[in-house]
């Protein structure tokens, strides 16, 4: 009911074609967004609200194959970014999509606690037996890629991995100590999770490149300012995505 | 030791008693362990925006969530403790599925009925009604599974009243409702209360479904078992703040209503 | 205003056959052993089950028939539970004023008019406690008070005393009797006990096993009992009357029917309105002539019953008052006692147990 009140108030602004303050498109809109795009949506969200005012973001963050259910299922979502072609897939069939875009790109790589109590010194030290890890779960995205890297690198692991949810449960495992190695993006070692951790790089020649995709969804109650958002992911998000350590798009 | 004129009981078994302590050391030690590892330098980060959006989004789902519990768990408790229909085991162990139900599967389960493709969501959709994601589907996602403990807490109690007190509250001339509001629901209140409390407890612990129906919105949806969640990926210090901050009000609540909870 | 019914009833599997009527002001007992169906009366009278068959008519309203169902709520019905059932969670004084509350009174009004009938059967002094803090005895008053309040047409008592010990429940039975002899419309007395019924009731209805036995006055079934149970009751011997002590330490009890002679116990020694006493059977001797010597009590009459259970007999006499006697079946040969016959009976005044009533 909030969201045709809001409508209402846009129509009703662009018919009465008054300037309002600051121009540009208002109202909310909700962005599902994947796990691993947190931080950097987050702080994407603040900037566009600041040069944007009216204009409110509000978030759902969560692995992309639970939250393309959730937008196939429950509907109210305005945005989808995806971490893989896959969801963004099922959305595109139903309810569908608009302005479908990829926005960024990422890599995996192998994470271990500080202190390393495993003593894990390269990618194929996580294939020893014994071990406890952790990756994503297969269905979503960062599992998906996880797998993909390790065929592409022909390692089997010989140990039983914890399949989390998303690749930020990945990262609370390795920063509580709980695992000795686990597998997430590159971007997901932020400042504050760098100085839990330890890095191991997977050489580019068998790293997958995660490709992200972004979309308006069908059914967006409050398009132009979806369209407005998405606009500024690919534009002035950009900055904020490198250093975030996602990598361009092309 | 007794007091003067107090009359002996008989104590326990040893055995009963050592296994007590473990049940209790059991359920103390995780809250422990919580306080041992808490950064309480860091207390500041309580107050932090996030913490508080996320405290207030508790209390209005919990709170919604406990009405609702009330406005038709008791209603259903009554039917099943006093209802002779056939059938009547069936409705009961529907009623009480959500108690088994893994929440996530609840959850699946609002969205099936509710989303927008949903057997009573696509209509309301058509009338401009979406629940999934919203503060209402927080709400909902608690009842779902709060609602189950509240009928189980107070049909018990239901069942205890003695039948000939409404039988005589009638012969004395009075009318269905005026037994039910005045005889039976006072007599109800400490089961009642007992009742409240379980089912706000478990709303406002509750995750699963939340974040499958409603999502993992801050502000809107993220309730702080939520915020507790996304917080430890960052901020595992703070996350176990909030952890603590859920226990702390868990603790005031069962305080506040210690007497009560038992005594009519 | 009369209470006119004709039934059969059934609850859980239980059936009960009863007819029976009640004139404005009587108190009726409703007199059988437990399990006998008294319990499915009083239900069917305070309209918490529905006959199956036959009518209950009060003052002319049908209150039960083939097409008629008048609610438990609806019916002006005053009920004194067995178990007594206050509200546990209200006051006494909340339990009395609750009939007319629950019918739409104002909660001040109702309060006052219920501190008027708790004064009425001394209960004031507790008025304010809860059930669970009553005596037996004040409970009792409690629930008398809740039964009367209203001015129900209709009173049903389901073993009013039985709960009560020895020294409540006479003072209880007072109490009951005081109220009953005032009570403006039908009064029916559920209960087991004998002594209860006859001092209670003017007229008593028999049960066993679902079905009225004998309906009459005491006395009339006490001159005729018509089974073993009706005899057995009679089994106590029953004195109400005036106490007239004759100054040396003994008293006369004036029945109406017949002067019996007493000694009271110390603190009543001075004239009481009304006495009870109670003589056993076992205590009546039996004579063919009239006996010499110290019995005070010397009564002759004609045998109206004389009912044989093994070694003992009991023998009903239309003396004045009427006796009844149990003996060994060789007194009863030796006396040559026999229906019609007439016969001479005494027993000491010490064997008149007096208990106020």
């Amino acid at each position: 009911m909030k969201r045709i009140a809001v409508a209402l108030l846009l129509v009703a602004t662009a018919c009465s074609g008054s300037a309002t303050t600051g121009g540009g498109p208002k109202g909310e809109i909700l962005v599902f967004a994947a796990a691993s795009l947190t931080e950097s949506f987050t702080a994407i969200g603040s900037v566009f609200e600041r040069a944007h005012p009216g204009a409110h973001i509000r978030f759902n963050f969560g692995p992309s194959d639970g939250l393309a259910a959730g937008i196939t299922e429950g509907g109210g979502a305005d945005v989808f970014a995806s971490a893989s072609a896959d969801p963004m897939e099922a959305v595109a069939r139903s309810p569908g999509v608009l302005d479908r875009a990829l926005f960024a790109r990422n890599r995996l790589v192998v994470i271990v606690p500080r202190d390393n109590p495993a003593h894990i010194g390269s990618l194929s030290d996580i294939t020893r037996a014994g071990l406890k890890l952790a990756i994503a779960a297969p269905g979503v995205p960062a599992g998906t890629y996880t797998r993909q890297m390790l065929e592409k690198a022909k390692l089997t692991l010989h140990s039983a991995p914890s399949n989390e949810v998303d690749d930020k449960s990945v990262v609370q495992k390795v920063v509580l100590g709980e695992v000795d190695a686990g597998v997430v993006y590159t971007t997901d070692v932020s400042p504050s999770v760098s100085s839990a951790v330890t890095i191991i790089v997977i050489p580019d020649v068998v790293n997958v490149l995660a490709s992200y995709p972004i979309a308006v969804v069908a059914g967006s109650k409050n398009v132009s300012l979806a369209r407005s958002f998405v606009a500024y992911v690919l534009d002035g998000g950009r900055a904020i995505l490198r250093a975030a350590g996602f990598l361009s798009p092309t | 030791m007794n007091r003067e004129g107090e009359r002996a009981v008989v104590a326990p078994p040893r055995g009963v008693l050592v296994l007590a302590a473990f049940g209790v050391a059991f359920v103390v030690l995780p809250v422990a362990g919580l306080a041992i590892r808490a950064p309480w330098s860091d207390l500041g980060s309580l107050s932090s925006h996030g913490a508080r959006t996320a405290l207030g989004v508790s209390l209005v789902v919990t709170g919604g969530a406990v009405a609702l519990a009330l406005l038709f768990g008791l209603p259903a408790a009554i039917v099943l403790a006093r209802g002779r229909f056939r059938g009547r085991a069936l409705v009961r162990g529907i009623v009480l599925l959500p108690i088994v139900l893994p929440p996530v599967v609840g959850g699946i389960g609002l969205l099936a009925a509710l989303g927008r493709r949903g057997l009573l969501g696509r209509p309301l959709e058509a009338i401009g009604i979406r629940l999934p994601f919203t503060t209402g589907a927080a709400i909902l996602a608690a009842a779902f599974v709060a609602t189950p403990l509240f009928v189980l807490a107070v049909e018990g109690g239901l069942r205890s009243i003695d039948p000939r007190l409404e039988q005589a509250a009638s012969a004395m001339g009075a009318s269905r409702w005026y037994v039910l509001r005045r005889v039976t629901l006072p007599l109800l209140r400490p089961q009642i209360i007992a009742g409240v409390v379980i089912a706000a407890a478990r709303a406002l612990g509750e995750f699963g479904a939340t974040i499958t129906f409603a999502g993992n919105i801050a502000g809107r949806t993220q309730t702080l078992p939520l915020s507790v969640y996304q917080t430890l990926q960052s901020d595992p210090g703070g996350a176990i703040l909030q952890a603590l901050l859920l226990v702390a009000i868990s603790l005031a609540a069962m305080i506040a209503l210690r007497g009560r909870l038992l005594s009519p | 205003m009369s209470l006119q019914v004709d039934v059969s009833a059934r609850r859980d599997g239980f059936a009960l056959r009863a007819a029976f009527s009640a004139a404005t002001g009587e108190t009726v007992a409703v007199l059988g052993p437990n399990g006998s169906g008294k319990t499915t009366l009083v239900e069917m009278l305070a309209g918490l089950i529905r006959p199956e068959q036959g009518s209950v008519a009060l003052d002319g309203k049908t209150l039960d028939d083939a097409r008629v169902h008048v609610e438990v709520s609806r019916r002006p019905v005053g009920v004194m539970f067995q178990g007594l059932l206050l509200l546990p969670h209200l006051t006494a004084l909340d339990n009395v004023a609750f009939p007319l509350r629950a019918r739409g009174m104002r909660a001040d009004r109702a309060r006052r008019e219920a501190l008027d009938i708790l004064g009425r059967v001394g209960a004031t002094a507790f008025a304010g406690a809860k059930p669970d803090r009553l005596s037996g005895g004040e409970a009792q008053r409690v629930a008398l008070a809740r039964a009367l309040i209203g001015s129900p047409l209709l009173l049903l008592l389901d073993e009013p005393l039985s709960a009560l010990d020895v020294s409540s429940r006479t003072t209880i039975r007072a109490l009951l009797r005081r109220e009953l002899a005032s009570f403006g419309g039908v009064a029916i007395v559920v209960t087991h006990d004998p002594v209860d019924a006859m001092t209670l009731a003017e007229k008593l209805v028999l049960v066993e096993e679902g079905r009225v036995t004998q309906t009459g006055a005491p006395d009339e079934i006490r001159a005729a009992p018509r089974t073993a149970y009706a005899a057995d009751l009679v089994g106590v011997n029953l004195f109400i009357g005036r106490l007239d002590p004759a100054g040396d330490g003994t008293a006369v009890i004036r029945t109406g029917d017949g002067d019996v002679a007493c000694v009271p116990p110390g603190g009543m020694a001075i004239p009481t309105a009304e006495i009870l006493g109670v003589l056993r059977p076992a205590d009546v001797a039996l004579h063919k002539e009239r006996p010499e010597g110290s019995p005070r009590n010397v009564f002759h009459g004609t045998v109206r019953f004389v009912s044989v259970e093994g070694e003992r007999a009991r023998v009903g006499i239309g003396s004045s008052p009427a006796l009844v006697a149990e003996v060994t079946q060789a007194s009863l040969h030796r006396l040559g006692i026999a229906e019609g016959a007439g016969v001479w009976a005494s027993f000491k005044a010490l064997e008149v147990h007096v208990v106020r009533p």
